[in-house]
């Protein structure tokens, strides 16, 4: 009995070595890879399936819009080398000579005009919405001749070049043969890698041999590994298995960092905020009452203990978005002037709310909330905390399908694709369909920066906004989200901004 | 196994097969009409794929287009007749057909299924015999207490340990991805781990039990060894148990992991699902429920044409 036991062991034993035989991290000769660890791998190959995470990592990598937005904020040609506004409904760009998708076919305006109508299309509009109502206000384009394009637009609206940022362009004759369907598996773009696998296990990208318009890449190949656990990326970074990981979480990078890793801190163009619902009466729907629960949080605490010195207090617009002023700094921390604030108003004893919140988005976005509302406790403010599923309960009240259960909700101030910061503002206006905020004093700036297309008026006019949003926000301002990635000392180069990682400037080494 | 036997054991497979195919059809009707019903009333999918600041006529555009505007007898009408088909259409979120999205995962899943019920047979009902055959034994008992524990232990526990030993401090193993037999090795044995203790403590019980029977008593008198005691006498008697409780972890098995499939990046049905319920991809979500009932009902329904193979009063009875 016991020999057989044994026996069976030592076979069960002996089959684990034998699968494990050339595990570990495979022997790294030849062609040079970049395996990167990612929470999410995107949906589809069809760049359009999505807005920013983690879509564009790997879209950026394949594709080329018209325009893209550098770290700065400032819209740079991609596709086209330029553009001019003939009126301000109407686009004229020129697209840079000689680009070729890497299938053969000629970036020439049909294929422009072909993609944006195609998005714009009744079929474009319903399975790509979620892109499409980014540039919801484009009406169409056309070829004036093949290397220039006309977009016009519904309203006059500078930000046209931002908005084209996103819409990748894709080969005619390939997505039309392809399909939506076939096109997913089999994406085809004018980027410096091609895809030379898309699967659930991963996505694996070569470098395009006749190199591309942005130059030639310095790896062979990256390789998008999922793992949906931010200790496993860890791990697999730890263990050699991934070069390069992200959505770390600012506690795991003190470790990494002493084991030789470069930690990469991103900006992503956004803040977390706790939105006041200020049109239904109440303490809330006083500016005062706002201004004071600004004043009561500890910005500089969160960023310093919880982000781990990686962020820093929310001010709108963080660095890199347009608009942003390095002369506006975050609502100090001043309990004393909180409660001030909140006697004067007639709460001296404080009063309670109820925030709906949305955890796991951001890093320490839970702790951050916590610590938001032990700061509140301290000037009489009590919050209650409900966390709420994304798609089926927040997303639903924020359209307005549903009513809100409490006073307040989690929101990130988010300025992408545009990169400008009027964007968050007009989710916060009174013609919001789902309005919810309503300041009759900020309402007729932020319609005066939409309705002003003549860029020094227009950035005046933000100007204004922006100034007066820090003195009378409409929500609880609490610390700008950043990217937080981190990659082995072999990796040089990496950079991530506003969801866009220039892969083809990485060296690696094995 | 003599002819009438064996004609016997024809005629109750038979008739488990037949009675099963009708549950089969009852139960997909059932898992359909339930999960149609509560994808539509948990949450609206034309505003999950309008995004986040879409217009209330971008929302009625995404509704238009999927059929989401239709009342809902016409909307569950259309559903029915597509899933009998096998028609799931196509995920709005993939863009691809929702049912082929679903059959790329399953080899993984099945994969990660097999080698950790393979994993579990083995060491689990071993386990079991030895703790079952002498349980008084001082060394069986601190065993015991050992399975007790290590059935506390949360998977996502026991995996991350194992990834810190075997693929970051001995690089012996990887711990992602699945194009190599041995990234198989770590999910498994997590997974078996997880499954391990309770099927050792049934079979434990089982022996333990067995072992006190009146015919193990007489077996030994008429001069029965140890060892032709445990095979021929102990075992048959002891497995029945052990049996049902396999085949309802392989059914759970078959629903994917997502734990070990979130650690281990594992391709499988699991995140899928999860995936699909977050962003209300209700094509996705069908079809991946639909295919693990199939599973999970031709898993049930083996263990109850293998039960009878096994024991023979339960091909009587059945007959």
């Amino acid at each position: 009995m016991w020999k057989r036991l044994v026996t069976l062991g030592l076979a069960t034993a002996l089959a684990l070595c034998a699968c494990a035989q050339s595990a570990g991290s495979p022997q790294r000769s030849g062609p040079v890879t970049l395996r990167i660890g990612v929470a999410d791998l995107p949906p589809s190959g069809v760049p359009w399936s999505g807005v920013g995470a983690p879509g564009q990592y790997v879209w950026s990598s394949v594709f080329d819009a018209l325009t893209v937005v550098g770290p700065d904020g400032a819209v740079r040609g991609a596709l086209a080398e330029s553009w001019t506004a003939r009126d301000p409904r109407t686009w004229d760009f020129k697209l840079r000579p000689g680009v070729t998708f890497s299938n053969g076919e000629r970036v020439d305006a049909a294929a422009v005009v072909q993609t944006i109508r195609f998005l714009l299309s009744p079929a474009g509009r319903a399975q790509f919405a979620a892109h499409v109502s980014n540039y919801a206000f484009l009406t169409g384009a056309s070829e004036l001749d093949p290397a220039t394009v006309e977009v016009t637009s519904s309203q006059a609206n500078p930000l046209v070049p931002n908005a084209l940022s996103i819409v990748y362009i894709v080969p005619p004759r390939s997505f039309q043969a392809q399909g939506v369907a076939g096109f997913a598996a089999h994406p085809v773009g004018t980027g410096p890698f091609t895809v030379s696998r898309w699967g659930a296990d991963g996505i694996v990208l070569e470098k395009r041999g006749a190199g591309s318009w942005r130059g030639s890449p310095r790896v062979d190949e990256v390789r998008f590994v999922p793992l949906r656990d931010p200790a496993a990326r860890a791990q697999a970074l730890q263990s050699g298995q991934v070069d390069v990981a992200n959505g770390l979480d600012p506690d795991q990078l003190d470790g990494l960092r002493r084991q030789g890793m470069t930690v990469v801190n991103g900006a992503r163009g956004a803040i977390m905020s706790l939105a006041l619902i200020t049109n239904r009466g109440g303490p809330l729907a006083r500016p005062d009452v706002r201004q004071a629960l600004n004043y009561a949080v500890d910005r500089d605490a969160m960023a310093r203990n919880l982000y781990r010195g990686l962020s820093r207090g929310a001010v709108w617009p963080v660095q890199g978005v347009h608009g942003y002023s390095a002369g506006r700094a975050p609502i100090p921390h001043d309990p004393s002037r909180a409660r001030q604030l909140l006697a004067a108003a007639g709460y001296p004893t404080g009063f309670s709310i109820t925030a709906e919140v949305v955890v796991g988005q951001f890093p320490a976005d839970a702790e951050i909330y916590q610590a938001m509302a032990a700061d509140l406790k301290q000037v009489g403010v009590t919050v209650n905390l409900v966390t709420v599923d994304f798609a089926t309960q927040w997303l639903p009240k924020f359209s307005g399908r549903a009513r809100w259960a409490g006073d307040a909700f989690g929101l990130s101030w988010n300025a992408a694709p545009l990169m400008d910061g009027i964007r968050p503002f007009n989710f916060f206006g009174c013609q919001y369909a789902a309005q919810y905020s309503c300041d009759p004093v900020a309402q007729p700036m932020i319609d005066r920066v939409n309705d002003t297309f003549e860029p020094a008026a227009r950035d005046a006019a933000l100007r204004e906004l922006l100034d007066y949003n820090m003195r009378n926000p409409p929500a609880i301002l609490l610390v700008e989200s950043r990217e937080l990635w981190a990659a082995r000392d072999t990796v040089h180069g990496l950079s991530v901004a506003a969801f866009n990682v220039p892969l083809e400037k990485v060296t690696a080494t094995a | 196994m003599p002819v009438g036997d064996r004609g016997r054991l024809a005629a109750h497979v038979a008739g488990q097969l037949a009675y099963r195919a009708v549950q089969l059809v009852a139960l997909l009707l059932a898992v359909s009409t339930l999960l149609f019903l509560l994808l539509r009333l948990s949450a609206d999918p034309a505003v999950v794929l309008a995004g986040e600041g879409a217009s209330p006529a971008q929302v009625r555009t995404v509704a238009h287009a999927y059929g989401l505007d239709q009342p809902l007898w016409r909307q569950y009408a259309t559903f029915l007749g597509d899933a009998l088909r096998l028609r799931f259409g196509d995920s709005p979120v993939h863009h691809v057909a929702a049912l082929d999205l679903v059959l790329q995962r399953l080899p993984a899943t099945l994969a990660l299924a097999g080698a950790a019920m393979a994993l579990n047979v083995v060491v689990a009902v071993a386990l079991g015999v030895w703790l079952g055959f002498r349980p008084e034994r001082a060394a069986r008992r601190a065993a015991f207490v050992l399975v007790l524990a290590g059935q506390g232990v949360p998977a996502f526990v026991v995996g991350l340990v194992l990834i810190q030993v075997f693929a970051v401090t001995l690089r012996l193993l990887p711990s992602i991805g699945a194009d190599r037999p041995a990234s198989l090795v770590l999910p498994a044995v997590t997974l078996a781990w997880f499954l391990a203790p309770r099927v050792a403590r049934v079979t434990a019980a089982s022996v333990d039990a067995a072992m006190r029977e009146a015919w193990v008593r007489t077996a030994r008198a008429m001069g029965a060894t140890s060892r032709e005691l445990l095979w021929r006498h102990v075992l048959p008697n002891s497995l029945l148990g052990t049996l049902a409780l396999l085949g309802v972890q392989f059914a759970f098995l078959l629903s994917g992991s997502l734990v070990i499939e979130s650690l281990f990046a594992w391709p499988g049905l699991g995140q899928l699902l999860v995936d699909s319920v977050r962003t209300v991809d209700f094509p996705v979500v069908e079809a991946a429920v639909f295919v693990i009932a199939v599973l999970v009902f031709g898993a049930s329904a083996l263990v109850d044409v293998l039960l009878p193979a096994v024991d023979p009063r339960l091909r009587s009875r059945g007959a």
